[in-house]
Parts: structure tokens; C-alpha cells; sequence
């Protein structure tokens, strides 16, 4: 029983390293934060005022990022609107990777970001991963159940070791970088004419260096 | 996530006062509902609109009551005049007599007319609730089905206060029997106008007038009713949703639209609006007018003592078609557009799902006398703005 008068959403993130061998080992087992985000997408339904059709409310996009623990201003807070480092590019995803990528204008707040295709990055905007509608599970009345999923080929580098980047142009020297921040997306609230993702819950953690020698699956929960 | 609720009175006026302010309480309904949400399929035929965001949104408001209340007051009908006298309203139109043969002993008279009504303990509301109360059955409703008649298709099933209306003219034994459960007058027009209210020590045992001994009259008339946005059922829906405005209040000239006078629109039902920057606050406002002369007839069937919001409960409407000209037909389900006029033989039905609960500690319809002025006469227009912050 609740003896209270607020409905509190909350979230449980648990991520796995899947082996080929199908074992598996939890790497990550925690709450995850829901930023304001939920409540603008919300607030565009019910007011009327956004899409008008409800798959554009489901949480259809995700983005993984490398720098939200290491990051000193990264921080786990309900006004996080966009990922501190996310994968900037088609490339860092892994061309071989099957996921679905798409370069849509993330809504953040009063504006609309853009980008453009190519892995370039220009005022935040990097690709979304599309999340297959047969990923989400209605556990109860209550909570939806996410699988989020880096197979073996996504995120990596061409030789299949762990995702470099350039740190430094004068040097040219590469730094290798670790999965380490990851958020849910709604589709599209608002209605724009192009998918304007809004984020609406997140979660930073120690990095995960991610080779091709494993899968990595988010399962993440809401409870509403 | 969380609600408030607001009631000004004098509404929409240089005085508008506010008068009440407390928080809500979201049910395990609105949880559900965004999950649903979240999980509504994207294969469904789009043709059947059934991916219509607006079938996700709060969608109707009502009020409620302890369940004794519907076994009371001026529910406490007198089965021996309506089973021996057979049609004591006689030959009039039931919407401006009916109220004659309501059961009022002498406590309900305190002073000019100021009725206290007499209800038993209101239970607290739980965040498990789906409806305003068990049940409102009203011995009306024991009555007929005894009597094999038929009371139309109201719904108990939520526990809210029942309406008399809208109705055709046609659909007299469906208007009679709505009449006979209460809780809000019939509407102001042209032909029929209000309700009208006879406060009686007892019932009088003459048949040509039942309401002989009584110790004061007055008459209401419904907004619901007027504006057309109650349902049988008590539901109050949003005015830009109502299907055939227009045709349905000109239909038989019941209602002259010519004569309605010039309304804001939240007078009109159920009214969603927002803040420009709603989506930086998450609120979002329901506002609801109540006038005077609704919260006084719905006093004399015991009050309001709470009120729920509503969103579609889409899985029982495809699952279940209730179609009352076809019972049997429950392959077809109820389709969308959803038709407001749900009650109305050989309409759709609406279903719905709580959303979020209003408690009352007093009754919201409570009012006493002013001297020598009547209580009954004295109520003034409410409005109701119930936010929920997202």
C-alpha cells in the first residue's frame, strides 16, 4: 500500500555481457535516473499539443556514450537532456553492427539541435539507435521492460579491439574509450516532421571497455 | 508526477475567489494508462484510429458519493407510488414533475431549505481504486429490474452521481427512468425548462398529487444538461470531443442554441488547457464549470463527496460491444470515433478508466441558509481546475 498522493517514476538499469557461449555476466545492476524529458513528452500529449499519433510517446530511440562517468561534469540529475559523449558517428557504432542507426534533430527544449549525416558532430547531435517495438516488454500494468542491445561488431574498432578516439590532434595519438553512459529516447512528442527524440531516462557507470568478444545488453525497466 | 485540485467560486468575474486547494490522489489507473501508452501497438490498423494519441488523454471528469447515499436522500423513492400509481407523473413531461414523488420526510427540513443530506461514513481513496464507489444503485434501479422495465443503459459500475440527460424526446421511457435516478435537473430551453423541486414533509396519499404537502418548491436547471456535456452515466466530457453539436441541441427543438446564453467555453464541459511553457512545468489544466443550480439538485440527492478523471479504457471497449440495439453483436466492438452520446439506444458505448481521485472531507454541495433566504436558492457557480504536473 502507498500512503502517498504523488506517483513517483522510477527505473532499474541492468547491464550484461553476453558471450557467444550464451553465458552471461551482470556488469551493471542499479536505478537509472528519468530526466524532465518524460514529463515533456507527456505534457504534449495530454495537452493535445504534440503528435497525434501515440507511437511517436514510445520510447523508440537510444543512444550509448563514453563519456558520462569520466566526465567531471557529467552528473546523474533530472535535468540531463542529451548524453555527454555519445556516439558521435555511424563509424563508432561499427559498420557492421546491426543496429539501426539514424541521424534524426534531438528536441532540447526551446530548439531543435541539428546535425548532419556523416559522423560529424555539430551541436551535440550524433546517431540514435531505433528501438524495435518487439524489444519492449509489458512486464505488468506497471512496468516496461527495455532490451537495449550492442552486439559483438557495435562499438568497436575496425580490428576489434575497444572504440578509439583521436584525443588529441597534435599529437594524433588515439585514446581508447569505454562504454559508459546510456539513455532512452521518446520518439517524437512534439510532432515534428522529422523525429525530434526527447530523453527521458539515463544513467552513467564505469566504463565498459566493449571488444567483439561480447555482447552488451542494457535491460532496463520503468515502473510507473 | 502528482495532482491538484482548485475551486474558485464567483468564476470568471472581477471576484473570483479561490476557495479550495489540496492535492489529488493518481491511481494505479494512471499508471496503467502510460503504460499503455508506451506499449500501444504499432500494427494495429491505422484506419481503425485506434494509434489516435486523443484515445490516451484524460477524457472525462465526474462525481461521486458514499454508496449510501444512492439508497438515500431523494433516491429514497416511493415504490408504492410509482409500482400502484403506475405513472404518477401523469401526463406531463416527466423532466418538470418527477421530482414530486420523491420520499422527503421531515428531516429534510431544517429551517427554510437549507438539507443536510444523511450519508454514512466516506471510505478514504486508495491509490488501487478504479471507481468513485462500489456501485450507485438506486432503488430505482431495484424497482424496475423487479419489475422486468427497463431503465436504459445506465452504468453503475463507477459509482458516479447518475445524470437525467441529454435525451431526445422520443426516448420517454429512458428519459422517465434517468429522471428517477438523479442527480442533475434537466436542462434550460425552449419547451422544457429545469427541473422542478418540491420539498415535502410527506408524501401525500391522493393520487392526483402526491406532492400536496409540501414546505417549500423552487426549480433547477442543468448546465450539464444544457450544454450537453454529461452523459447518463455522470461522465463530463470535453466539448470539442461531443459529436453532432449542432444537430443534436436543435433535434425536435428542445434546445434553441439562439437562446443559449454566451458561455466561455470551460462552461461547456471539460476543458484542457496549458501554460505557453507547459512543457518546461509539465502541467496540465482540466477545468470544469459547476453552476449553482447542479451542485443544489445534486445536494438533494446527497452531495458530492468526491470526483474522479477519466481516460478511455480502450481493451474493455473493443472487447466488449455493449450495443444496446444489438446485444448480441460482440464481434463488432466499439469503433472509433467513440460517440459521446453513449447512452442512447443505437449509439456506441463508451468505457472509462480512473485516472485520479478527489476526496472531500465536507460535502461539496454543502450550503445553509441565510436568515430567511432559502439555502436551496442561494448556491453559487463553482469552477473546478484539477492540474496534473507531469
Amino acid at each position: 500500500m502507498r500512503f502517498v498522493d504523488n506517483k513517483k517514476i522510477t527505473g532499474h538499469l541492468q547491464i550484461l555481457k553476453r558471450f557467444p557461449n550464451g553465458k552471461e555476466t551482470i556488469v551493471f545492476d542499479d536505478h537509472n535516473i528519468i530526466v524532465s524529458g518524460m514529463s515533456v513528452g507527456l505534457s504534449y500529449l495530454f495537452t493535445a499539443s504534440g503528435s497525434n499519433n501515440i507511437t511517436d510517446y514510445h520510447l523508440g530511440y537510444w543512444q550509448a556514450g563514453v563519456s558520462g562517468f569520466q566526465s567531471c561534469g557529467a552528473v546523474d540529475v533530472s535535468t540531463v537532456s542529451a548524453l555527454s559523449g555519445p556516439l558521435s558517428s555511424m563509424t563508432e557504432y561499427g559498420e557492421n553492427c546491426n543496429l539501426e542507426l539514424v541521424i534524426v534533430d534531438q528536441y532540447l527544449g526551446e530548439s531543435i539541435q541539428t546535425g548532419e549525416v556523416g559522423g560529424w558532430l555539430i551541436n551535440k547531435v550524433a546517431p540514435f539507435v531505433k528501438l524495435p517495438f518487439n524489444k519492449v516488454t509489458r512486464i505488468n500494468n506497471k512496468s516496461v521492460r527495455y532490451t537495449l542491445v550492442l552486439d559483438e561488431e557495435a562499438a568497436i574498432s575496425p580490428d576489434g579491439t575497444v572504440l578509439k578516439r583521436s584525443a588529441d590532434t597534435d599529437s594524433g595519438n588515439d585514446n581508447a574509450v569505454s562504454i559508459s553512459e546510456v539513455g532512452l529516447f521518446m520518439t517524437n512528442p512534439t510532432g515534428a516532421a522529422t523525429h525530434a527524440p526527447v530523453l527521458c531516462a539515463y544513467r552513467s557507470f564505469s566504463g565498459i571497455p566493449k571488444t567483439k568478444d561480447f555482447a552488451l545488453v542494457f535491460r532496463w525497466t520503468l515502473n510507473f | 508526477m502528482h495532482g491538484e485540485v482548485r475551486i474558485y467560486k464567483n468564476p470568471n468575474t472581477e471576484n473570483e475567489e479561490l476557495i479550495y486547494e489540496e492535492n489529488n490522489l493518481l491511481v494505479d489507473g494512471a499508471s496503467e494508462l502510460i503504460v499503455d501508452i508506451l506499449t500501444a501497438n504499432p500494427a494495429q490498423d491505422v484506419h481503425t484510429h485506434l494509434l489516435d494519441a486523443s484515445n490516451y488523454t484524460i477524457q472525462a471528469i465526474s462525481f461521486g458519493k458514499p454508496q449510501s447515499a444512492y439508497s438515500g436522500n431523494a433516491h429514497s423513492l416511493d415504490m408504492s407510488a410509482l409500482v400502484v400509481y403506475g405513472n404518477p407523473w401523469g401526463g406531463g413531461d416527466p423532466a418538470r414533475e418527477i421530482s414530486g414523488i420523491r420520499v422527503l420526510s421531515s428531516t429534510w427540513y431544517g429551517g427554510p431549505s437549507a438539507y443536510p443530506p444523511t450519508n454514512s461514513y466516506m471510505p478514504p481513496p486508495s491509490p488501487m481504486d478504479t471507481k468513485l464507489c462500489e456501485s450507485s444503485e438506486t432503488p430505482i434501479d431495484v424497482a424496475t429490474q423487479a419489475s422486468g422495465g427497463y431503465i436504459g443503459y445506465i452504468d453503475n459500475s463507477h459509482g458516479n452521481l447518475p445524470n437525467t440527460g441529454p435525451l431526445l424526446p422520443y426516448q420517454t421511457t429512458l428519459r422517465r427512468n434517468a429522471l428517477l435516478k438523479g442527480c442533475f435537473p434537466a436542462a434550460s430551453g425552449v419547451i422544457v425548462s429545469g427541473t422542478n423541486v418540491w420539498i415535502v414533509s410527506s408524501v401525500h396519499t391522493a393520487l392526483t398529487d402526491i406532492k400536496a404537502n409540501y414546505v417549500w418548491s423552487g426549480q433547477y436547471e442543468s448546465l450539464f444538461n444544457t450544454v450537453e456535456s454529461m452523459d447518463l452515466s455522470g461522465f463530463i466530457n470535453m466539448p470539442a470531443r461531443c459529436d453532432n453539436w449542432i444537430s443534436h441541441k436543435s433535434w425536435g427543438g428542445i434546445h434553441n442554441p439562439a437562446n443559449d446564453e454566451p458561455r466561455t467555453l470551460d462552461t461547456k464541459g471539460l476543458v484542457v488547457s496549458a501554460e505557453a511553457d507547459f512543457y518546461k512545468t509539465g502541467k496540465v489544466d482540466y477545468n470544469l464549470y459547476v453552476s449553482g443550480s447542479d451542485l443544489g439538485y445534486a445536494n438533494l440527492f446527497g452531495g458530492i463527496y468526491n470526483m474522479g478523471l477519466w481516460s478511455l479504457d480502450r481493451q474493455t471497449m473493443l472487447e466488449v460491444a455493449r450495443y444496446e440495439d444489438n446485444p448480441t453483436d460482440v464481434a463488432t466492438g466499439i469503433h472509433y470515433p467513440y460517440s459521446f452520446y453513449n447512452n442512447i439506444i443505437g449509439s456506441y458505448l463508451r468505457r472509462y478508466k480512473l485516472f485520479a481521485i478527489k476526496s472531500f472531507t465536507k460535502n461539496l454541495c454543502h450550503i445553509t441558509d441565510d436568515g430567511d433566504t432559502p439555502g436551496a436558492m442561494s448556491y453559487q457557480d463553482l469552477k473546478i481546475v484539477w492540474s496534473i504536473i507531469f
